[in-house]
Parts: C-alpha cells; structure tokens; sequence
C-alpha cells in the first residue's frame, strides 16, 4: 500500500475527528465570518489596505486554524497513543504526518475561500497579481504546519499546548503588524514579514522585501518545524 | 534441529540502551514459528523494552535480531505486513465508533482481507468473533476497559498475521472475557500463527505457552518449556508437627531417613519439607512416622510451578540459567 493511499486513509478519519469536535468546527465556522466583518466594518480603502487586510486573514487563519490545531492535534494524539497505535501498524511515518496535518491544512484553505468568495461578490478591492496571494496562503500553511510538528515535539501534554503555541503565534501575527513600521527587506525573514511581502506584491503596492527572500523566510521557518520534529518527536508520551 | 527458517524470531546478544541505562543487556532468543511464546518478567525488567524492540518501535543499541526474516526497525515496510500487534494500552480516537476503527484499520493494511469489496465482511466477522457486534455503532470512548481490550484484539488479528505480538491481552478482563480471550489465541495458535505473549497472569502463560522465558534485570533469568523450567525446582511436601515432638526432633530425625534437605516451619506447627525426589522421601517420612507411633495431620505434596520460579527470580536468588 502507498503512502499517498495511507495517508489518505488516515487523513479522511481525522476529517471525521475533526467533524466530530464541536469546539474546531465552531471556530473554523466563526472565523470567516469574523474576518469578512473585519474586512467590510474598516474605512481604510485602496490597494494598501487590502494588503494589509490580506496579510492579516494569511497570518490569522494559517497560525490558528494550522499552527494551533496541529500542535494540539499532534499532541492529543500522541497522549491518547493513537499515533503509536497507527505507527504499530503498516502506515510510514510520512503517511501519518501528512494523514493528521492534511485536513487542517484543507480547513484552512477552505476559510480563505469562503473570505475570497464573499469580499468578491461585494466588490473589494481585487489584487492585480493574485498568485502572490496563493504563494504566501500555501507558504505560510506550509511553514505552519512544520512548526506545529517542531512545536508538538516539545509539548509534554495538551494542556502545556496552550502555552507552547503562544510565541510563535505571536511571532507571525506580530511581525505582520511590525513589517510596515520596520520598512526592511530584513523582515521578510519572519514569517509574517514574508506574508506582507507577498500580499503587497499581489496589490502592486511598493515593498521593501523580494519574492525571493520573502520565500526564503518561509522556508527557514518550514526547516526549523521539520528540524525540530526530526530531532524531537516522539511517538509516545515520556513514561 | 531447528533451522533458521523455521524461527520467527532469532535475537542474539540484543542489548536496548535508554541513554547510559541499558533495560535490556544481551539475550538471546529464538521463537519458532506456529510456537506460542511467553515472555514474563519481574517489574523494570526489560520486558517491554523488549517486545517494543521485536516490535520494531525501538532500535536494538547492540547485538542482532532478525524478525520474519527481517530488521523489524530498519525494515519495518517489509516487517509491518506480517505482524500484528496488541499494545499493552488501548490508543485509540475516541470519537470513532467501533465498525469505524476497524473499517480504517483493514484500510491501512495491505492484507487481501482489507480490500473495499472485502472489508464490511471482514469486520463483521472480527467483530462478531469477539462479541462486540452489538457496540459496532458505539463510539470507543463509551466502551468499558474489557471492551477496549477486545478491540484491541481485533486490531491484531483481524489480517490474519503471521506473527502476533499479545502485550498483556487480559488485562483489565472479567473471567468471562479472559475465558474467550483464551479460546482465541488458542485458535490463533492452532492456525499456525507465531504469538509472543506477555503477561502478569502466570496461569495464562502456564496454560498457553509452549515455551516460557522470565526477565530479570535486563537479562533472560530462564527460558523453557514448563516442564524444563519446574522440573528441576523441589516437590514440597507439608503437614503439621506432630504433638510432643519439637520441630529439632524432626529435623534430626528426617536427616537420618532422607537425607539432607531444606525443612521450613510455616506458622506455629506446620512444617515443609523441599526434596527432589518426592516419592522416595513420602515412602521414608510416612515410615518414620507409622515407626515411632506418629500421625502427621495436614500433609500435601506440591509440585514446584511457575509462581514459585517467578518468585525464586524476583527474590533475586536465582542464578542466570537457560534450560536446553
């Protein structure tokens, strides 16, 4: 059996798990309607603002729907040995990893649309290069999930989840706010500066940063998440 | 002469290091296949280090072992196919139901029975093998501990593996439910499947096993069939003293007409005797007795079992040894 067949398997129960809890389907359902509001209850008009907004909806559904969700998967999981149940049987690892993170991922993805779809219908501002925008959604949901993993694998328990998501929760949502006041290419090194980088690429706005290193930014934060995961996860909590 | 081929299980020398703690410290070990084997051991005695490591969950920091053929750790693809496993703890999604997890289970396993056209069969079966047809729409979090571990059971057998790993199988089990648990690993084993049981029910490991292996301290303190193991261990005769006669009287006495041996006072007047040769030393202790006007009240013969290996093993007081 392949890994992409595995991993498939694993990924359409944890969509079921995932159906089944009621506090994740209320979030996933109450962010789109929260940002959308955010998007029409602002003044601000013009491709600078839509820029802004777009970073922030980037950097608040992939550091909460992903991030959050896929450390606290990851180590709910692992306290109810349920990874060590799927890892005593025929899935690779690989599988098991993409299996968990997949319907998260989708999630997220998913929220965005809804967001996209809705400011279209009501005549937003629409973004002249928008594939900027689908390159920090997936690089940014990419990055995520890798520090979601890094970050699990320095988690004990789900409780301690709550706390060890927090700095680099911050992290992205603060270095999108900071990146305009900073003005420096250096920015785009964090993973909300990246973010900015991308979404004002996509409205033509000016941009102290590049494509380049901006997705350089992104993919220091994807080696550091797997990094940590490869040195650290473990399969079952520390007896 | 066993070969290597008809060895499930072949570990030589296998040493497993937690850092600088080394849980398992050089055993050796072959499981032939279609044997039912049980591993016990004292508390913090590697057992479960070991099964894990067999199991492919842990790289062995020294030595060699070959599982079907294969590195159970850096061959796991090709190890995976053919084992089933019983963890010692249920990990399951509690939120799936019962039909659910062993539906998503055959779809993760390569094994024919797991084909889709297959699978609802397949489960049904399994399910019904183990009396939990009637939970197949429960969720897991609802079933009760027994329930959980018949799942857990279904989970390792339901393709039909080669080789199964059973880490303490009854626990938790109400005699009713070890009784069937017992009957389907007994069917298991009279299908040709390899077991390797661990247990802290010595009675299940005495009516199951073929062959029994005790852990202590890291190291395989012995290794046998029951008979191998017991049979060397002394018949423990017992009976109550004889009023008017000091338990130094006896001593002497019982010196004279059997020999040296180990004679224990159990309470205020019970006494045991260890002899190797239970016939011969009843015969000589019953005509000491019938000779000097004596009734000895009370007396059994015991054979050595299990539990008082186990026992001798915990205390410490056993030797390394490993039966042929």
């Amino acid at each position: 059996m392949s890994t992409a067949q595995q991993t498939k398997v694993i990924a359409r129960t944890e969509g079921k798990l995932i159906a089944r809890n009621k506090t994740v389907l209320f979030s996933a359902t109450l962010f789109p309607l929260a940002l959308t509001a955010l998007y029409l209850i602002q003044d601000a008009e013009g491709p600078l603002a839509a820029a802004g907004l777009t970073s922030i909806m980037v950097a608040i559904f992939s550091s909460m729907t992903v991030y959050m969700t896929v450390t606290l998967t990851a180590v709910s999981r692992r306290q109810d040995l349920y990874l060590k149940r799927l890892r005593s049987g025929e899935s690779s690892d690989v599988a098991i990893f993409a299996g968990i993170t997949l319907p998260t991922a989708l999630l997220c993805v998913a929220q965005m649309i809804v967001v996209v779809v809705v400011l279209a219908i009501i005549g937003f501002e629409v973004p002249s290069e928008p594939w900027w925008i689908v390159t920090a959604a997936l690089g940014s949901i990419i990055s995520c999930l890798a520090m979601g993993l890094g970050t699990a694998s320095v988690t004990p328990n789900a409780s301690a989840a709550q706390m060890t998501t927090v700095p680099y929760f911050l992290f992205v949502i603060g270095s999108v706010f900071a990146t305009p006041f900073a003005d420096s290419q250096l920015m785009d090194l964090t993973p909300g500066g990246a973010i900015v980088t991308f979404a004002r690429m996509a409205f033509d706005v000016p941009t102290p940063g590049s494509a380049l290193t901006a997705a350089a930014g992104l993919v220091i934060w994807t080696v550091i998440g797997i990094e940590l995961a490869r040195r650290f996860f473990r399969w079952e909590p520390r007896s | 002469m066993t070969t290597t081929t008809d060895l499930a299980i072949q570990a030589h020398d296998l040493r497993c290091a937690y850092g600088d703690f080394e849980a398992v410290r050089g055993i050796d070990l072959e499981i032939r296949s279609g044997e039912m084997f049980a591993l016990l051991g004292t508390n913090g005695a590697g057992k479960t280090t070991t099964m894990e490591t067999l199991e492919g969950h842990r790289r062995a920091s020294g030595g060699s072992l070959s599982v079907l053929g294969h590195d159970p750790y850096t061959e796991r693809p090709r190890v995976r196919p053919r084992l089933g496993i019983m963890l010692q703890e249920s990990g399951f999604a509690g939120e799936l139901t019962v039909v659910e997890t062993v539906d998503m289970w055959l779809a993760l396993s390569s094994s024919p029975l797991g084909e889709k056209h297959r699978r609802a069969d397949t489960v049904a079966e399994a399910m019904d093998r183990l009396d939990l047809a009637d939970r197949a729409d429960t969720r897991v979090v609802q079933l009760s501990g027994g329930q959980k571990r018949r799942l857990d059971l279904v989970l390792a057998t339901v393709t039909r593996p080669d080789l199964v790993f059973l880490d303490e199988p009854t626990t938790g089990l109400d005699p009713e439910s070890r009784r069937r648990t017992w009957d389907l690993i007994e069917t298991l084993r009279g299908s040709g499947t390899t077991i390797v049981l661990t247990t802290h029910y010595l009675e299940e490991a005495e009516r199951l096993a073929d062959r029994i292996a005790i852990m202590h301290a890291g190291r395989i303190a012995v290794e046998g069939t029951l008979a191998e193991l017991v049979d060397d261990r002394p018949t423990q005769i017992s009976f109550r003293r004889p009023e008017g006669v000091s338990s130094a009287d006896i001593d002497r006495a019982l010196r004279t007409v059997i020999g040296p041996r180990h004679l224990e006072t159990v309470g205020r007047d019970g006494l045991v005797l260890d002899v190797v040769d239970a016939q011969q030393a009843l015969v000589r202790l019953l005509g000491w007795a019938e000779s000097h006007g004596h009734r000895l009240d009370n007396i059994t013969v015991s054979q050595a079992s299990l539990s008082d290996v186990f026992a001798q093993i915990a205390a410490g007081e056993q030797k390394q040894e490993v039966a042929a």
